[in-house]
């Protein structure tokens, strides 16, 4: 850009008309520089916009009676918590959070009732709001959005309803604009609060790590995402061009961090040496331990992953498109109809569903139908009636037996037999010429067992097996052993007892 | 067999709730219209007549859907009457019907398997906002307030709330799962689904009708759709 306006200055200084350099592609970036400006903007305005939910709280709170109650602080305690207790999977649930905010309001003011100021918090931080913003992409066309937003979330993953910080109320606790590069912000922010540290300004420090320790939830949340929509589509995910370089970016990024941490806990330890009061140190320690924790759980859970999408994607043998003449519904179906506008999609929608549904014979109405109509159990929503029972689940049927029976008592008579001490590679020949090569196997198996005996209730702990050199066979090989049995006699037991 | 015996088929097969294994005259007739050529074809004649076609027939159940759109017996969602489903719902309604038969029958091979498959109504409405974050980078996804029909359709979907259970109990049409538990609720009704449990908000089985439904008429029907959109001028 700095080229093209030189030139232009150029070329008016030059009165020139044509373009000297007329091969050179001239970009126009002109155009694109007024979008970013534009997106910018519209970044700050959303950032500006997030609390106005708290802020119309805040202000009408006279009319409930609530002046001595301070409702932005009690936001900013609600989404605190709520991030908190957000792990991979789960969180707080609304009951906790309304216990917690009615708490604290009990402490800022006893006289007015904590659990419906609690409510209404809560209230506020899930109720959407739509913020308005405009596009100026070229000159004179103004196009209005609409960007619809919570604070909190409500989430239903099959075990109850439970809250979850937006990305934007995350935003919000660190008071930061809405930045893309999550990554980049994490690592800065932990390498501020090593800094911190060197420098010995150890409450700036602790500040800084609690900012780390949101990035890290809003970087949690991000790859539960990932992994979640993985493995929803994993029929039509790309598995080795998307998912899997976007997981391993993730563990390196993580592995990082744990790095970081781990050195900043060592600097700590080392500080704390220096210092006489441990206790700032202590609570900053606290926190970054909760981010290493944080991450480590993590990076169990992405080690993990890859594994259980292949193994996903083999089981269910998706294979696309094998000439049957119909169109593979996902990617022919679901994927371009989603791209449509709403208006378009619905054109498809309604042919689709009408296409779906049978025949549906008229109603004819009739008074007895209408009132066993009427009269039907109610079925939704499905309340919960007292605990659920669980299905019994049997133990999984044993094993199947490696060795036949037969197999096994020759070689238990061939090992009972062994009086004094024998090598393996004598019992092995003998196994092979008497009975068979299973039998030679199961010996084999035997004076492994013998030599390294394994918790197993039917190991026979009598048999001791000793390393003698190495194993001459034709099918084995490793060290010999030489086996011996131990024999317990009656006599000699009386003999201990005595 | 005559007349009488056809038109009492075609009635039996219109009634979602009847099945072979519960009525013996059902059972009964299916058993003739399989085996007796001349009764087929004179089953085949009264339902074109009427409007309808066989689609599939087994022991169990007889297929029919409907030729004619402006048959008594075909299904319409009438827009605008109080009760209806709003714009949003029809849209998000749609979707939900296309994201079943996505999860149950991924590729054209298995809409043509035998499987009946089981799903949950959270499986389906984390399936569609998976499809929606896949698409959320780069594009300006923020609804147009002049025209909200310019919305993408991920876009709607997305922005619904999964569940609104804080504000206000009652309002339990609000949210998507609830959308999609009335959508599974409505399949059901038309012997499409078989609820199973209750876990992750309602685990239903399709039925061998909702599988022949979808790939014979729904799945080649929503692409030709598709394939006319974009070849009408814009």
């Amino acid at each position: 850009m700095v080229n093209t306006k030189r030139f232009d200055i150029l070329r008016l200084g030059l009165g020139l008309d044509e373009e000297p350099w007329a091969e050179e592609p001239a970009a126009p970036l002109r155009e694109r520089d007024v979008v970013f400006h534009d997106e910018a903007r519209v970044r700050r305005l959303k950032s500006l916009g997030l609390t106005t939910s708290l802020h119309d709280l805040e202000a009408n709170k006279g009319q409930r009676g609530w002046e001595a109650h301070n409702l932005l602080e009690l936001g900013l305690i609600g989404i605190d918590a709520i991030a908190d207790r957000q792990e991979l999977e789960g969180g707080a649930t609304p009951d906790d959070i309304k216990a917690l905010l009615a708490e604290y309001a009990r402490t800022q003011n006893d006289q007015s009732d904590p659990t419906a100021v609690a409510a209404a918090v809560l209230d506020a931080l899930v109720k959407v709001r739509v913020l308005r913003y405009g596009e100026y992409r070229s000159p004179g066309v103004h196009v209005e959005h609409e960007w619809p937003f919570a604070l909190v979330r409500e989430v239903d993953e099959g075990r109850g309803v439970h809250l979850r910080a937006t990305d934007p109320a995350i935003n919000l606790l660190v008071g930061a604009l809405d930045i893309d590069d999550l990554e980049s912000v994490h690592a800065a922010a932990e390498t501020l609060v090593a800094k911190l540290i060197e420098r010995g300004r150890f409450d700036d420090a602790r500040r800084a790590a609690m900012d780390a320790r949101y990035r890290s939830i809003q970087y949690t949340e991000r790859l539960r995402q990932l992994i979640a929509d993985a493995r929803n589509s994993i029929a039509t995910v790309d598995l080795q061009g998307e998912v899997l370089p976007a997981i391993k970016d993730g563990r390196e990024h993580i592995r990082e961090r744990v790095e970081v941490e781990s050195a900043t806990l060592e600097q700590l330890r080392a500080a704390a040496e220096r210092v006489t009061d441990g206790a700032a140190i202590e609570s900053l320690r606290a926190v970054v331990n909760d981010c290493l924790r944080r991450h480590q759980r993590l990076h169990v859970h992405l080690q993990h992953a890859p594994e259980e999408f292949e193994r996903l994607q083999v089981e269910q043998g998706f294979e696309l498109g094998r000439g049957i003449g119909l169109p593979d519904p996902d990617p022919e179906l679901l994927a371009p109809t989603l791209a449509l506008t709403a208006a378009d999609a619905l054109q498809v929608l309604e042919v689709f569903e009408s296409a779906l549904i049978p025949p549906c014979p008229p109603v004819a109405l009739d008074l007895a139908s209408f009132v066993t109509w009427l009269l039907r159990a109610k079925r939704t929503p499905p309340e919960r009636l007292g605990a659920t029972v669980e299905e019994t689940e049997f133990a999984p049927d044993p094993d199947p037996d490696r060795f036949d029976p037969e197999t096994r008592a020759a070689v238990e008579a061939m090992l009972d037999a062994v009086d004094e001490p024998t090598t393996l590679s004598g019992l092995l020949e003998a196994a092979r010429d008497e009975h068979s090569a299973l039998a030679a196997r199961l010996l084999a198996m035997r004076g492994l067992a013998a030599f390294a005996p394994e918790e197993q209730p039917d190991s026979d702990s009598l048999l001791l097996a000793d390393p003698a050199g190495t194993l001459d066979d034709a099918d084995y090989t490793g060290d010999e052993l030489t086996i011996e049995r131990l024999r317990i006699t009656v006599e000699e037991r009386a003999e201990v007892a005595s | 067999m005559n007349a009488r015996d056809a038109g009492r088929l075609v009635r039996l097969a219109l009634d979602p709730r009847v099945t072979a294994a519960r009525d013996a005259e059902y059972a009964q007739l299916i058993g003739t219209y399989l085996a007796d050529l001349e009764f087929r074809a004179e089953v085949d004649a009264y339902a074109s007549g009427q409007g309808l076609l066989v689609l599939d027939a087994s022991p169990m159940q007889l297929v029919l859907s409907v030729t004619d759109p402006d048959s008594p017996f075909a299904f319409r969602r009438q827009a605008g009457r109080p009760g209806t489903y709003s714009y949003d719902e029809r849209v998000g309604a749609g979707l939900i019907h296309v994201a079943i038969v996505c999860l149950a029958y991924p590729t054209a091979r298995d809409l043509v398997s035998d499987r009946t498959p089981r799903l949950s109504v959270l499986q389906v409405d984390r399936r569609l906002r998976a499809a929606a974050t896949a698409r959320e980078d780069g594009q300006i996804a923020d609804r147009p307030s002049e025209q909200p029909e310019l919305e993408r359709a991920w876009a709607l979907y997305a922005r619904q709330p999964q569940t609104h259970d804080i504000s206000d109990k009652r309002a339990y049409m609000r949210g998507s799962l609830r959308w999609v538990g009335r959508e599974f609720e409505w399949l059901e009704d038309h012997a499409l689904a078989r609820r199973e449990t209750d876990e992750d908000g309602g685990r239903y089985r399709l039925t061998r009708r909702h599988r022949v439904l979808a790939s014979q008429l729904a799945v080649p029907a929503g692409t030709r759709a598709l394939l006319d959109l974009s070849e009408a001028p814009a």
